[in-house]
């Protein structure tokens, strides 16, 4: 899968967030109800003060696997010719968030035990 | 903020088509996401079409095709690995069914048979399916798919032909000699052909094929426990010296039943040869029946037949046509014990369900009981 995130003042490696971008979805969609894939890259890149920006290549492969697996439901929009797909978070899907959220807190934890780092102290630019 | 138009939309459209997302959602995604980013473009827009290609460019790295793979890839791998969870997990359940299956039936406790059944049906029809569609997913080339699918139906039906023959289900042999032939005269040297192609292959391709070829062997010297030619007839050589004892001890008979010239022993001689003919007769039905000819005794035919096969079929009571020889037998017998006829009675009732070749040798004995009886009797 390739991940890009492009960060304009700390570039932060693909591999770090790869496993993270179901959680950032799902989290985002539990809090906002529904929302369509652009609207998803803006709000991430207004949270992080760009310095995460999903790319779209990245993001509909994502979406539509998740849609797939049952975490997600869709709607349909027309706007003229065009077609807005929302996504909303299911039941599994909410689930599942907690469960990713966790799961990352932990981890998030563990590598701060394992890598020695004082929170406090790290200031990020 | 800049307004596209349907002339515009129809052109992204065509162009994300051309550029190969086949996917219908797909498409409307990429579409809608690339509208919103030239809606929302802060720097104007001169030439609509640069634009779009600009904007279109952030979607992938090489080829726009990218993204549907990769969609198709996260889909499948998902389905992919719960796949193989699933084959693990029915793997296990059945080769551990089938292990305690057969613990189970050494020890001679209830439920043996299930675990074994459960364990190859899981085997053979969920187990090795999956593991097929599994490693197809793969990609193997050319020969090698041939194998992977030649290698998969003849798994089955090995398995199956076990199961078939422990339940004692029809067709379990042509299953297994599919099975095992299909391994030693198809598998086995498309197996080599393919492995012959690169050198370091070629040692572990011939010990493989050895493997094959002596694990068919092996399993076939195991069905071969049926009792050898030899071990079949000699229950008939038992009947032949009963035989020849029963004729001299006959003998001896007629001389002492002969030697008396009065009314009586007239009798006893013509009770005497009633009982033997009647014997004679029943042996004889017994042994055309048995050996399925018409006619005359025929030893050679006899021997063709399978001495340890029940007789109960041969004498049904219902049939009065097949058990006609067996009443003559009683009333010979009848004849001899007149009312005291206890023994009669047993020899009909003892003649069913016994072994052919035990039966010929019952018969000689209750016909010398009642010589025996005949020659004290006063």
């Amino acid at each position: 899968m390739f991940v890009a995130v492009k960060t304009k003042t700390m570039l932060y490696s693909s591999e770090l967030i790869k496993g993270t971008l179901r959680t950032i979805i799902l989290k985002l969609l539990c809090d906002q109800q529904k929302m369509y894939g652009y609207e998803i890259t803006q709000k991430v890149k207004d949270l992080t003060k760009n310095r995460i920006q999903l790319t779209e290549g990245a993001l509909y492969p994502t979406l539509h696997a998740m849609e797939n697996e049952g975490l997600l439901t869709t709607e349909v929009e027309y706007i003229g010719k065009r077609v807005r797909k929302y996504y909303s978070v299911s039941k599994n899907g909410k689930e599942k968030a907690s469960e990713k959220i966790n799961e990352f807190a932990q981890f998030m934890e563990t590598m701060r035990v394992l890598l020695n780092l004082d929170l406090n102290t790290l200031k990020v630019q | 903020m800049y307004r596209i138009s349907n002339e515009q939309i129809d052109y992204m459209l065509q162009q994300i088509t051309d550029q190969g997302i086949s996917d219908a959602g797909l498409r409307d995604s990429i579409l809608d996401h690339v509208c919103c980013l030239i809606e929302n473009s802060k720097e104007p827009i001169a030439d609509f079409e640069i634009c779009f290609q600009s904007y279109l460019k952030k979607f992938y790295q090489n080829k726009l095709e990218e993204i549907e793979v990769e969609t198709h890839l996260l889909i499948t791998f998902k389905h992919y690995y719960q796949m193989k969870k699933f084959m693990l997990l029915s793997g296990i359940a059945g080769a551990g069914m089938l292990v305690f299956g057969n613990i189970f039936k050494f020890m001679h406790w209830p439920g043996a048979s299930i675990f074994i059944l459960l364990g190859i049906l899981l085997l053979s029809l969920l187990f090795i399916p999956l593991l097929f569609f599994i490693k197809l997913k793969e990609n193997p080339m050319g020969t090698q798919r041939w194998l992977l699918g030649i290698g998969t139906i003849l798994a089955v039906s090995f398995c199956l032909s076990v199961l078939f023959k422990i339940m004692h289900w029809p067709y379990a042999n042509i299953l297994g000699n599919i099975s095992t032939f299909g391994a030693i005269l198809v598998f086995a040297p498309l197996y080599l052909v393919n492995s012959f192609k690169s050198k370091d292959q070629q040692t572990n391709a011939i010990i493989t094929v050895v493997l094959i070829v002596a694990a068919a062997g092996m399993l076939y010297s195991l069905t071969a426990t049926r009792l050898s030619h030899s071990l079949q007839e000699s229950p008939w050589l038992v009947v032949q010296q009963n035989e020849k004892s029963t004729a001299q001890f006959k003998d001896y008979c007629n001389h002492i039943l002969g030697s008396d010239s009065s009314e009586i022993g007239k009798q006893k001689m013509a009770k005497y040869y009633g009982l033997n003919q009647s014997a004679v007769a029943l042996k004889n039905y017994l042994y055309q029946s048995m050996a399925k000819t018409e006619g005359t005794f025929q030893v050679e035919t006899l021997f063709e037949s399978n001495p340890n096969d029940l007789v109960t079929s041969k004498l049904m009571p219902t049939d009065q046509t097949q058990a006609k020889e067996l009443i003559k037998f009683e009333q010979s017998l009848n004849q001899i014990y007149g009312n005291n006829n206890k023994n009669a009675t047993w020899a009909k009732t003892t003649l069913f369900g016994m072994r052919n070749s035990d039966i010929f040798m019952l018969i000689n004995d209750i016909e010398k009981e009642a010589l025996v009886y005949l020659m004290e009797e006063k």
